[in-house]
């Protein structure tokens, strides 16, 4: 029985791919024979679920029955091998949040146990033997978030070259290593392609201080493809699925 | 007098020298089967070079004083001295491009003005000095002018169109350039097609005149008689020869302006695409045309119009990437954030969070040292 590593994947503002980059570098380590989890801690604009076809309204139970202590973790834990396009080596479950209006609001103004999430996470991680769980935050610095970095043992903050979000992402790094989050580091998202992305890279890295893992460039062709599914599943070799491949990599040996 | 005044001064006395005693050799040289009267001399190629090498006066030189040796040396004297002078200016002519700044043929224009004054240079040249010939009591000027002047000026002419391309080859003046080629190629194909014709009918004539005449006129008659028709093949058919090499290569760079013109157009547009200079890149009559230069002006086009969109959003992108963060700012929006009660037992539980942890993690590993997962 190994720990599972907890690594949150964050950006300061909303719109940089977030959810997209978290379902698909799911499925790309379990396709490397990792046991992986997703749990979607956007409690206020959850969303990851639609990436693998769920319709909203199929869950019977999510992450909000299971903090109002409606249901047990696992009754709120699916299984995503069978929503796979191609069998993956590992595993892949998700533990989806409700997106019914009333429940967002109730969770916004009553807030929740956070030692009951916190044990939730942990027995989603033991009861499904996990090797990782993979959070996908909500943009900002709200509790949530805060919550989510306390919890992660890696955290991945994506950046977009994007004036509006550089200011944001520095306050995020400091109060990351604030709660000392074990390992952090970045990642830039939506990099123009007309930017070399070695001088991008480096930049970036001077200024935050911290590396930079993965350079995802933007492309008119990757959003068009990305609106159906799962990215690296329908396009095993386009640009994009070799840099999450290589991320994968980076994150496990 | 510097080094290269003086190498061209020494080339000058050396090419007339041998100008000089090219002509003493060929004095007795003349076109076969025609009257004795036309020359061959192909050393004319020597003011002819001389003059486009190294200018007008040097020309001269090399022509009048070669002329006056090969007199000397011949035994002619001074006698015909104005042909001195005339030789001068044969090679004076071919002298002008170069004075025009013209030091190697580049392209078929060139090439068209340098023929232009060989036949220019001959013309008058050779008129020069028969005309001052005649005046100091010279023969009748009628005389002259069909015996002499019109027949050498033919064979000078031709011999120096043949002679003179592959001189300025060896002395790498001429541009292997495409209009060159195709305006040198044809002048030697016409070359070949007028003395081909010529030969073919004198031929032709000498037969006829043999087959009317043998037995009608005496044999004497009859071998003046032929080389007077062969004289008169050459000098006109050769006349005639040179004209339409002169209209040929004229209207090889009259086609080939025409032709480059879109050439032109687009390594204008090219070169203001390096510069950055899009607003100037205008092809747009060339464009429409349905051809494949208008085609490739087309395409041209979309590819600048790519390139422009391209720098421009890249300069934008550049200008965004302008990573300036506002420190004070910083460090005011963190202390908002890790200053809240919250955020203090937040930070709390995760210290003891991340010490079970690790605590767990050190007694896992003391319990169960075997393998553990690699990943």
């Amino acid at each position: 029985m190994s720990e599972a590593q907890f690594i949150s994947i964050h950006s300061y503002r909303g719109g940089t791919g977030k959810s997209n980059i978290t379902a698909n570098l799911g499925v790309v380590l379990a396709s490397r024979g990792l046991h992986v989890g997703l749990v979607d801690m956007d409690i206020q604009s959850p969303g990851i679920h639609a990436l693998f076809g769920f319709d909203p309204s199929s869950f019977e139970h999510c992450l909000n029955d299971y903090l109002w202590s409606r249901c047990d973790i696992d009754d709120a834990v699916y299984d995503l091998a069978g929503r796979l396009e191609q069998p993956s080596a590992g595993g892949l479950a998700l533990l989806p949040s409700s997106i019914h209006p009333g429940d967002i609001a109730r969770i916004i103004h009553d807030g929740y146990d956070v030692d009951r999430l916190n044990n939730g996470l942990a027995a989603f991680a033991e009861n499904m033997d996990l090797d990782v769980l993979l959070i996908d935050t909500h943009p900002g610095l709200g509790e949530e978030t805060l919550l989510s970095l306390a919890l992660s043992d890696r955290l991945l903050v994506l950046l977009r070259p994007d004036r509006q979000d550089y200011q944001g992402t520095a306050v995020t790094m400091k109060v990351a290593a604030q709660l000392s989050v074990p390992g952090i580091s970045l990642c830039i998202n939506k990099a123009p392609s007309v930017l070399p992305e070695e001088s991008l890279r480096k930049k970036v890295e001077e200024t935050y201080g911290y590396s930079v893992e993965a350079v995802f460039a933007h492309s008119e062709e990757m959003m068009n493809l990305a609106s159906g599914g799962i990215f690296v599943q329908r396009h095993p070799d386009h640009a994009f699925t070799k840099r999450l491949q290589d991320l994968a990599g980076k994150l496990f040996q | 007098m510097n080094q290269r005044q003086a190498a061209r001064l020494g080339w000058t006395l050396l090419l007339g020298v041998l100008y000089g005693w090219l002509s003493s050799l060929t004095l007795g040289l003349s076109l076969p089967g025609s009257s004795a009267d036309v020359a061959v001399r192909p050393q004319v190629v020597i003011p002819l070079l001389g003059g486009f090498l190294m200018g007008p006066l040097h020309g001269f030189v090399i022509g009048c004083g070669g002329n006056f040796l090969a007199d000397w040396l011949t035994g002619f004297g001074l006698a015909y001295w104005p042909f001195s002078i005339g030789n001068g200016l044969i090679g004076f002519l071919p002298g002008l491009l170069h004075l025009r700044g013209v030091r190697r043929l580049d392209n078929v224009a060139h090439f068209a003005m340098l023929l232009v004054l060989i036949v220019a240079g001959n013309v008058l040249g050779i008129g020069v000095g028969m005309v001052a010939y005649q005046a100091t009591g010279g023969e009748s000027l009628h005389h002259l002018t069909w015996t002499f002047f019109h027949p050498i000026i033919v064979a000078n002419i031709v011999l120096g169109f043949i002679l003179l391309p592959p001189l300025l080859l060896l002395f790498r003046k001429i541009s292997s350039t495409f209009d060159i080629r195709l305006g040198v190629s044809l002048m030697y194909v016409l070359m070949s097609v007028v003395l081909a014709m010529i030969f073919v009918l004198n031929l032709i004539n000498n037969h006829t005149i043999l087959a009317e005449l043998a037995g009608v006129l005496p044999e004497e008659k009859l071998a003046a008689y032929m080389e007077a028709v062969a004289l008169n093949s050459f000098r006109f058919g050769g006349s005639m020869g040179i004209a339409v090499i002169l209209v040929s290569v004229g209207m090889t760079f009259g086609l080939i302006q025409h032709q480059a013109r879109p050439v032109r157009a687009l390594m204008q547009a090219a070169r203001e695409l390096k510069e950055g200079q899009f607003d100037q890149i205008d092809l747009g009559s060339l464009a429409r045309k349905q051809d494949e230069f208008g085609r490739l002006a087309q395409v041209f086009e979309e590819a600048v119009g790519q390139v422009r969109e391209r720098e421009g959003r890249m300069k934008q992108a550049i200008q965004e990437l302008r990573l300036e963060i506002d420190r004070d700012q910083e460090a005011r929006q963190v202390s908002e954030i890790t200053e809240t009660d919250y955020f203090h037992s937040l930070r709390r539980r995760s210290l003891e969070l991340r010490a079970k942890k690790e605590k767990q993690r050190h007694e896992k590993n003391r319990h169960k040292p075997g393998p553990e997962r690699t990943d």
